[in-house]
């Protein structure tokens, strides 16, 4: 399944995060993504935590949750479609995960640390602005998304 | 150099951070300055991106829909503070209104003519990218921290009444 260097490259070029890079850097990517299969419940990454890797979610179901000031579980998002992806802030910015990931079932995700992409823009020096500004996109997405929500809230 | 002032503006920006003087003032060669009044609208939801701007002198609000269902986002009002970069990152159109609070004065950079400055130096559109990411990640944090607390806000709301 996702051990198969096909899928997972089919995979990868499939995601928005690497729109736009050819053959080559995708079958680099390939090499250089790990597989990680998480049991419910586990955590993957934890909000204050350094930022060190992004994660794509291969298959199962993962939710996002942050803590209002008085410590209570605030719940963000779901997170169950094949392809969908978080820590990409740490590419970005250096600061501590903004939430916690946990799995809500059995989950496989393919991680990419940021070791391995610093290693993969060195050898592919055009990549590093697509996947910047792919970032940049998805992240203002998340923006209006949240904007969006703010002013809804805000006027209910 | 005539243009110093503004070149200060400039490299106080946190959109310019890691931009060497050369780059900076490869930038500022672009720029158009324009002076808005108080209330003037620089930036209309709905239409085209294809300008980033920076604030000189003044302030603005970021304001999300019109009469009744507005709702200000944010106000810049400090010298570097920019807007518009989403111009630089994809084609959707204004995601918001912007409006001059007072007297105001921006350094405007067309689209179209910052394409020119990143062929002839790719660095500027890698730093100019990587900053506006920074820039929307801390946003992003600040919304959803903004979200947490008006739920709970919502929640005491509602057990109280």
């Amino acid at each position: 399944m996702v051990e198969s260097p096909d899928l997972r490259e089919a995979f990868l070029s499939e995601s928005p995060l690497f729109d736009g890079l050819g053959k080559a850097e995708i079958d680099d990517l390939v090499e250089r993504a790990e597989i990680h299969e998480f049991t419910a419940e586990q955590i993957v990454v934890e909000e204050g935590t350094l930022g060190d890797a992004i994660f794509l979610l291969y298959d199962g179901r993962l939710s996002v949750h942050t803590r209002d000031e008085e410590g209570r579980d605030v719940e963000l998002a779901t997170l169950d479609r094949r392809g969908a992806f978080f820590g990409e802030i740490s590419l970005a910015d250096s600061g501590p995960r903004s939430a916690t990931v946990r799995a809500d079932s059995g989950a496989v995700l393919l991680k990419l640390s940021l070791d391995a992409l610093n290693a993969f823009f060195a050898q592919f020096s055009d990549a590093q602005v697509v996947v910047l500004r792919n970032i940049a996109r998805v992240l203002a997405q998340r923006l209006r998304d949240s904007n969006a929500l703010v002013s809804t809230i805000s006027s209910s | 150099m005539p243009s110093s002032p503004e070149l200060e503006i400039l490299s106080a920006s946190p959109l310019m951070h890691g931009m060497g003087e050369e780059e900076l003032k490869a930038l500022l060669s672009t720029t158009e300055r324009r002076l808005y009044e108080a209330g003037e609208r620089i930036v209309e939801e709905g239409t085209p991106s294809d300008c980033l701007f920076i604030l000189a002198d003044g302030a603005v609000d970021v304001v999300k829909g019109m009469g009744d269902e507005a709702v200000t986002l944010s106000t810049l009002d400090e010298s570097g503070d920019f807007f518009g970069e989403m111009a630089l990152i994809d084609i959707l159109p204004r995601s918001a209104n912007v409006f001059a609070c007072g007297q105001t004065r921006i350094l405007a950079f067309p689209k179209k003519v910052l394409t020119t400055v990143f062929a002839k130096v790719p660095r500027v559109q890698m730093t100019l990218v990587l900053n506006i990411a920074r820039n929307l990640s801390l946003r992003l944090r600040e919304a959803d921290s903004r979200i947490a607390t008006l739920s709970r806000e919502a929640n005491t709301g509602s057990e109280g009444s």
